[in-house]
């Protein structure tokens, strides 16, 4: 696995949310949601688990008015 | 749109979404997965191809919040791929973020102090001067002030889609797409496909963009996706000192700080700058020079009731778009000097020379964030979604 996917880097802390609305972008940083998503499904620990967790707590398909079912 | 379907730990495919997110998937997987991508077009085609593709980057840090973290592993990921062989045109121009007026330069000031905090690398060019000796394609510009990020970056979609996909390992079946999904009792799920070809797989990853909420509804789940349109307009090739930078507009940020544009009876997400009747709320621009030396601006994202809607929803709208110019010139008029080809369609040379506008319909969750994640909880083991982020990583 390539170095800087081993590093233990994400340490997941989310502190004032107005400060990191800020700054436009493109589209190309979807690599590594799905990474996120990937890891899920693998099992393996690629990145660190702080960071794992606290991205899919906020990005959670089950968040209030996110997905539901039909029945 | 794409399809990857995944099925147990030796046999999986996956199905993806109107960008990469399937072909990174793939790749993430790829090492230890026997992977196989239904690509409802060609890699890169539909709005990943035309997307602008930037990425701003605030550097790293350690005590960085999520976002961030996302962005910059993401830049890592690019810059992997291009150590490992795989082209992405990957440029790492760095971004400028212009406020025009006193309320943008004193919020900007704010915003450079909260991310010089936080450990961002950015520096505040303070003045018109500052921000002219950086690119002097801003000469005569009305912008008051700017932040500048060094680490921000590009890179050709189209490329870096292939590439993704070239280095999972994955099998890719082009031009077909999942007309049906069935769940049998044993917990596997049975796809139909466009070809006639049926699929069963124990894993499976809805990440199909725009079309997402359609295909997931054959699982009776209700996704709060909408399609929101984006229109980008191309010069003709500039010279080689003219706007080396990503060039964004934090008006669209403030005034999304004190308003929000989501309506969910009209299905209407955040941060939307137009709404369904076509009436402007917020003005935003952003751009780019391509490597071929063409500018590339566009800021647009206007609500649509439906993905199907073609003739209406891709239909080229000129008036917006000669909105978008204008704003574009009221901070770059020195762009005014180079012909406008009227056209976009991502950084492909194929796709450029399409001559005629290209229109961008891309995925946006009601929140803004992307929705990624098991369903299991919802009854759906093995279930898996990722989608509806664009907005999320569009505006900021």
């Amino acid at each position: 696995m390539d170095n800087w996917r081993v590093r233990s880097i994400f340490v997941g802390i989310i502190i004032n949310k107005h400060v990191f609305r800020f700054g436009p972008s493109g589209i190309m940083e979807a690599p590594m949601v799905s990474q996120i998503v990937s890891q899920q499904i693998s099992g393996k620990n690629i990145l660190d688990k702080e960071f794992i967790d606290a991205a899919l707590q906020e990005y959670s398909p089950l968040r209030p008015g996110c997905v539901t079912t039909l029945n | 749109m794409q399809v990857l379907l995944a099925r147990a730990v030796s046999d999986m495919n996956i199905e993806g979404c109107v960008f990469d997110t399937l072909q990174l998937v793939a790749m993430h997987l790829g090492s230890s997965f026997s992977v196989t991508v239904v690509e409802r077009g060609s890699p890169g085609s539909g709005s990943t191809g035309l997307s602008a593709a930037t990425v701003w980057n605030p550097g790293f840090d350690e005590s960085m919040p999520v976002l961030f973290k996302v962005r910059n592993g993401s830049a890592k990921i690019y810059r992997q791929l291009e150590v490992d062989g795989f082209k992405c045109d990957l440029k790492i121009s760095g971004s400028l973020t212009l406020a025009l007026d006193a309320s943008q330069n004193t919020f900007i000031q704010q915003q450079y102090e909260s991310l010089k905090r936080v450990g961002a690398n950015v520096e505040l060019l303070k003045s018109q001067m500052d921000l002219i000796k950086l690119d002097p394609c801003f000469e005569g510009t009305i912008a008051r002030s700017a932040l500048y990020f060094p680490e921000s970056l590009h890179v050709n979609t189209m490329l870096a889609t292939q590439s993704m996909l070239d280095s999972s390992k994955a099998q890719l079946i082009e031009n077909t797409s999942v007309v049906g999904i069935k769940r049998s009792a044993d917990g596997l799920y049975s796809l139909t496909l466009s070809n006639g070809i049926q699929m069963v797989c124990k894993h499976l990853v809805l990440a199909n963009g725009i079309w997402l909420p359609e295909l997931a509804l054959k699982l009776n789940l209700l996704v709060p996706i909408t399609p929101v349109r984006g229109q980008i307009w191309m010069t003709e090739t500039v010279p080689e000192w003219f706007m080396n930078h990503i060039v964004f507009l934090v008006a669209a940020e403030y005034e999304f700080a004190r308003y929000s544009s989501r309506c969910d009876i009209q299905g209407i997400p955040e941060k939307c700058t137009h709404n369904l009747n076509l009436e402007k709320i917020v003005s935003h621009a952003y751009g780019r020079k391509t490597v071929d030396g063409n500018i590339l601006f566009g800021g647009d994202r206007v609500p649509l009731s439906s993905p199907w809607d073609h003739q209406k929803l891709y239909a080229a709208d000129q008036e917006l778009v000669e909105e978008n110019r204008s704003y574009v010139y009221s901070f770059l008029p020195s762009l005014q000097a180079y012909e406008v080809e009227g056209a976009w369609a991502g950084p492909s040379k194929s796709v450029t020379n399409s001559n005629k506008l290209t229109l961008n319909i891309v995925p946006f969750s009601r929140d803004g964030k992307p929705i990624a994640g098991s369903l299991e909880k919802l009854g759906y083991a093995n279930l898996w979604i990722i989608g509806g982020y664009v907005l999320f990583l569009l505006v900021l």
